[in-house]
């Protein structure tokens, strides 16, 4: 039992790491772009996670402390956008401003080392895991 | 069948060998404490839980993945022994036997 | 039977049940990592184990027929959740992680050795 409800665990560790990741990897990737299907300049996006209890059965002692994780919501950050002068430019409004997206990069690179960082801390958890159910074989040996 | 029996281990010089004499009822047991003969049935039903302990601990782990890895190792190790000690005891038994069916009367 | 096995065994099992009961958890501490205030937990001893062991009233069976003094071993009681205050500590968590990890392996191997020391005696026996 312990061996599935942990690799459940460190599963959904990984894919919502990979899933911020995704976010940040959109981020920066925009970072010029001035123009979006839905209007106005690109909208930083930021993830949250959310903790997902487990349900199976545990032990009552346990039961709070064991939790999955998943994504909790992606919201756009509304804020920070930096107006620059520039009348040549396609996306200029009536003033000749042009609204730049507010992605700042350097934040968008601590996250992105952030999130890797906790990527490999839960597939390392899992390389544990998966040692210990192999070496719990070896009793009978 | 060897469990069937006790060896007289007192003999009366005055009178006549009787020999070996199958195992009385309880009255015997007073004396010798436990039988041998029990002895050998609590081991095997011992022997039995065990294995069965260890099936219960498979099919946990296997189909209700209630279970956990080391308890079904642990509990199929248990018996496996279990077993072996079983086995260790009857060839001992059946090497008594044989010696005391080998001796001259 | 189960005189064969002793009390060492009882105690190996129990304890390889508590190390993978508490690796649950520190997974479960690593993957909430980034999640907005989630406390962390850890599962640990109750109190200091050996001497708990000692001040424990070893009963004498007089027969066979009953049952072990459930009082002389360790058992699931012995463990306790404590929750921290503060946020995940990675660090923390992964150094708990490793020191899991070992300890199970070791008692893995402990009780594999103990298990082929009987079984040793039993070939061995002439």
């Amino acid at each position: 039992m312990e061996f599935f409800t942990t690799f459940k665990i460190t599963g959904s560790g990984l894919s919502a790491q990979r899933k911020k990741m995704d976010v940040i990897s959109s981020n920066i990737a925009n970072v010029t772009t001035t123009s979006t299907p839905e209007g106005g300049p690109y909208k930083r996006k930021m993830m949250s996670f959310a903790s997902d209890p487990l349900e199976k059965g545990f032990d009552l002692d346990l039961k709070d402390a064991v939790n999955a994780v998943k994504v909790g919501q992606v919201t756009d950050e509304k804020e920070g956008f930096k107006k620059v002068f520039d009348p040549a430019h396609p996306d200029a409004d009536k003033d000749g401003f042009v609204t730049l997206p507010n992605v700042n990069l350097m934040l968008e690179m601590t996250d992105l080392i952030t999130a890797s960082r906790a990527y490999e801390a839960n597939a390392t958890a899992f390389d544990a895991m998966k040692n210990m159910a192999l070496k719990a074989m070896d009793i009978g040996k | 069948m060897t469990d069937d029996f006790l060896i007289r281990s007192s003999v009366d010089p005055l009178k006549p060998l009787t020999g070996i004499e199958p195992k009385k009822a309880e009255g015997d047991k007073s004396t010798e404490g436990v039988s041998f003969g029990s002895v050998l049935k609590d081991a095997i039903t011992d022997i039995n839980k065990l294995q069965n302990d260890a099936d219960k601990a498979i099919a946990k782990v296997q189909l209700e993945d209630a279970g956990s890895i080391h308890d079904a190792m642990i509990a199929l190790e248990k018996a496996g022994i279990s077993f072996q000690v079983m086995m260790q005891v009857r060839n001992k038994i059946l090497d008594a036997y044989q010696e005391v069916m080998r001796m001259s009367v | 039977m189960e005189s064969l096995f002793g009390k060492t065994f009882n105690m190996l099992g129990t304890l390889m049940d508590y190390r993978s009961e508490r690796n649950k958890i520190i997974t479960s501490n690593i993957a909430n990592l980034d999640t907005p205030d989630y406390k962390p937990s850890d599962y640990v001893f109750k109190d200091d184990l050996s001497k708990a062991m000692d001040a424990r009233i070893l009963l004498k069976r007089t027969n066979e027929k009953h049952f072990p003094n459930a009082m002389d071993e360790i058992s699931k009681k012995d463990f306790k959740m404590v929750t921290s205050e503060e946020k995940v500590d990675l660090d923390k968590e992964m150094t708990n992680l490793a020191e899991n990890h070992l300890m199970y392996n070791l008692t893995t191997e402990l009780l594999a050795r103990k298990f082929k020391g009987i079984r040793n005696v039993l070939t061995e026996a002439k």
